[in-house]
């Protein structure tokens, strides 16, 4: 090889190396699908298009918590990543996060004010009040039903018994019996009035039938009648009134598979099924989770979190503003499977306009969040677990929720004070 | 003659050149490399640990033995060992004999096809857990499985075979049979061809009935692979992780909870590395001690011809 050859290859790799130094990267840690991933793409063409000298990487692992865990601990965390807001309580405190209060003060345009009342909250530091990742969308509890079904029936949809004021979970239970067929006669249920993920989503009952369970992040108290009574009312509506496809029968096909083979005729999730369902060949709609003694929906919360260790926090900064501005969330409100995070986006025509067959009814989702605090507290895992383990034998009729309630509460009393 | 250019410059290789122990290092330092640097100070690392209190990132507080106390007064890692010695025994009972039994018909001359049936046993051997636990999952399902519609077939009750906790364990051993045996035939099947023929000739010639022959040559002159087998499966056993993850989630009411299922949640889920450590330690502890008492048995049962 003559040394002119040399020479070129020896500039054409310093200039590519000039190239990647002035281009600077960082790395977004993503869960999900494919077609998450897909719409991520989008936002980072997006964000490119302002930025164009900041490289991002998507990374999506299979297993998010454990390679998250992993690449923390060996100081080479991803820049900028998912959030839930029960597993933020655990980062901020292992000292993984990074504080952005410094660069929201620096932001003009970034507005607080903006975000959902609590929303922000959620990602702050008890005691400081600083702002530890940036909440990038979230969700409630919506019911979906079936309108084809009601009107065969002749009843009158969960929308309007919201508006009659009779949508309470005991109307919701009158409903669903009359939906409730054996189409075939042979004895065995065809058609459910409604189907839920009860043994992972309980969680949406109590606080409906007024129990307080989430006190403080140190104190959660489930040994109490009203948790008892939503506990009990969720598991009869399969074991008792045969309404709602019990354990065994969601092992064979999981909730949404119910409602989506016209075989239940009501279901509650959050926002993300909208876009599984707007293929579906029957109409549908959307309306408010029914109440009791309280209006209650659950909320799911996803923020951004940048990582302490990240090399260049400046730049991940900028995305994840970009992100959770006004552009970044008009982009997750045409994707359609979570609510903007941002009023002035949730309440435009951006997010309204994104299911057009939904019409006004997208804004059910947001009827409820002025009375949903959001839900934490210390040791989530463990003690999610030791709950639904403990109410296990109140979904297939073998206790009561009465009775297995005080074993429960003793679980959480001790994990809470090995502190 | 010419020789590589690099010798000249490396006196003292030329010497070693012929010698073999020189080339035996050089060809297993890739592979003890990697042993130590995944096995050795992973496993090194791991019993420091287990005497701290660590969620996984961040500073580490030394609580002694705290950890190891903890497990023994912790309800779920007891039932997870018990669930994971119900599993162990239930392997070794009924999948070791069976991979013996396949091994013994798949030696027999006068089965036609017997590669092909063959390749059929050790087939699963060789596919994914994540995907055999997903289609087990459908044969497994209540009412419209294939197992309980055989159960049917034959007069027996359906089963509620991954949400019954009397049945999830059963379960996930009958799987897990399906899946393992056939790579325990294979072992089988070679220590059956290392047996001489000479051996059965003569006992013919002495009147020996099949069973006989089983017996006192098959089962003797077979004890070496029987022992190297059932040492491998009750180690892999003890380890099982997989089917309970995704198969039934460590449920129902904690019934296929596992000791590596519970070290996966502590660690990862729980963020209780410190611990998670502590369970690991022991469950090598309980592996090293199982393993010395099947050697000195060993003694008892097992012929080296």
């Amino acid at each position: 090889m003559s040394w002119w050859k040399i020479a070129l290859v020896g500039l054409l790799i310093l200039l590519m190396g000039w190239g990647l130094l002035a281009a600077q990267k960082i790395s977004l840690m993503m869960w999900g699908g494919a077609v998450e991933e897909k719409e991520v793409r989008g936002y980072l063409a997006a964000f490119n298009e302002v930025y164009p000298d900041i490289q991002v990487e998507i990374i999506r692992p299979a297993d998010y918590w454990p390679k998250l865990m992993a690449m923390i601990a060996a100081g080479t965390p991803p820049d900028v990543f998912y959030m839930g807001f029960p597993e933020f309580v655990t980062y901020h405190k292992m000292g993984a996060l990074f504080d952005l209060q410094s660069y929201v003060e620096a932001t003009p345009d970034f507005n607080t004010l903006d975000f959902f009342p609590g929303t922000l909250d959620a990602f702050r530091d008890r005691e400081t009040g600083h702002l530890y990742g940036v909440p990038k969308d979230w969700s409630t509890y919506v019911v979906y039903y079936n309108v084809e079904m009601f009107e065969e029936a002749g009843l009158p949809t969960p929308n309007e018994l919201f508006g009659y004021g009779k949508w309470s979970w005991f109307d919701l239970l009158e409903v669903a019996k009359k939906l409730t067929k054996d189409i075939d006669g042979d004895g065995k249920i065809d058609v459910y009035g409604f189907a839920y993920n009860f043994p992972g989503r309980w969680k949406l009952l109590p606080p409906a039938f007024g129990a307080k369970w989430v006190q403080a992040p140190e104190k959660v108290v489930v040994d109490t009648p009203e948790f008892a009574e939503a506990i009990q009312f969720l598991a009869d509506l399969a074991l008792v009134h045969k309404v709602m496809p019990g354990v065994t029968e969601l092992a064979e096909m999981s909730a949404p598979d119910w409602f989506a083979n016209q075989k239940a005729a009501m279901f509650i999730c959050g926002r993300w099924m909208t876009m599984k369902f707007k293929t579906l060949p029957f109409k549908w709609d959307i309306a408010p989770v029914p109440y009791y003694r309280r209006m209650y929906t659950w909320v799911d919360l996803v923020a951004y979190c940048v990582a302490k260790d990240s090399k260049n926090p400046d730049a991940a900064w900028k995305l994840v503003n970009f992100l959770t501005g006004p552009k970044g969330q008009e982009m997750v409100a045409q994707a359609g499977h979570a609510i903007p995070i941002r009023m002035s986006v949730a309440h435009s025509p951006a997010f309204i306009e994104a299911l057009p067959e939904l019409g006004i009814h997208n804004s059910v989702h947001l009827i409820p969040i002025t009375t949903a605090p959001i839900t934490v507290f210390d040791h989530w895992g463990e003690i999610w677990t030791a709950i639904n383990r403990g109410l296990e034998p109140v979904w297939t009729g073998e206790k009561k929720a009465a009775e297995v309630l005080p074993e429960i509460q003793a679980e959480i009393d001790r994990i809470l004070a090995e502190g | 003659m010419t020789r590589p250019f690099f010798f000249p410059m490396f006196a003292r290789l030329r010497r070693y050149k012929y010698q073999q122990w020189f080339w035996g290092y050089l060809f297993v330092i890739p592979v003890m490399a990697g042993f130590f640097l995944f096995m050795v100070y992973p496993m090194i690392s791991g019993i420091a640990l287990s005497f701290y209190q660590w969620p996984g990132i961040g500073p580490k507080e030394w609580v002694g033995v705290a950890n190891y106390l903890k497990m023994f007064r912790d309800v779920h890692f007891l039932r997870a060992v018990g669930n994971t010695v119900y599993y162990t025994l239930g392997i070794l009972v009924l999948g070791v004999p069976l991979a013996l039994f396949w091994a013994i018909l798949l030696n027999q001359k006068f089965l036609k096809g017997r590669n092909f049936f063959r390749l059929i046993y050790f087939l699963p051997t060789v596919t994914m857990m994540a995907a055999v636990s997903m289609v087990w999952k459908w044969l497994l399902s209540p009412n419209y499985g294939l197992v309980n519609y055989f159960l049917g077939l034959v007069g027996l009750p359906k089963v509620n075979w991954l949400l019954d906790p009397k049945w999830a364990m059963p379960g996930l051993i009958l799987m897990s049979i399906w899946k393992g045996t056939g790579f325990n035939m294979v072992i089988f099947l070679a220590g059956l061809q290392g047996i001489p023929k000479t051996y059965y000739e003569a006992a013919e010639i002495d009147g020996a009935t099949a069973w006989h022959k089983f017996r006192y040559i098959t089962l003797p002159l077979l004890s070496p692979t029987t022992f190297f087998v059932i040492i491998t499966t009750m180690i892999t056993s003890f380890q099982i992780f997989q089917q309970a993850y995704i198969l039934t989630e460590g449920g129902p009411r904690e019934a296929t909870t596992t000791i590596v299922f519970y070290i996966y949640k502590n660690a990862f889920e729980w963020f209780k590395m410190g611990y998670s450590c502590a369970q690991s330690v022991f469950l090598l502890l309980v592996l090293i001690l199982a393993t010395l008492i099947q050697w000195r048995i060993q003694r008892r049962w097992v012929h080296y011809a």
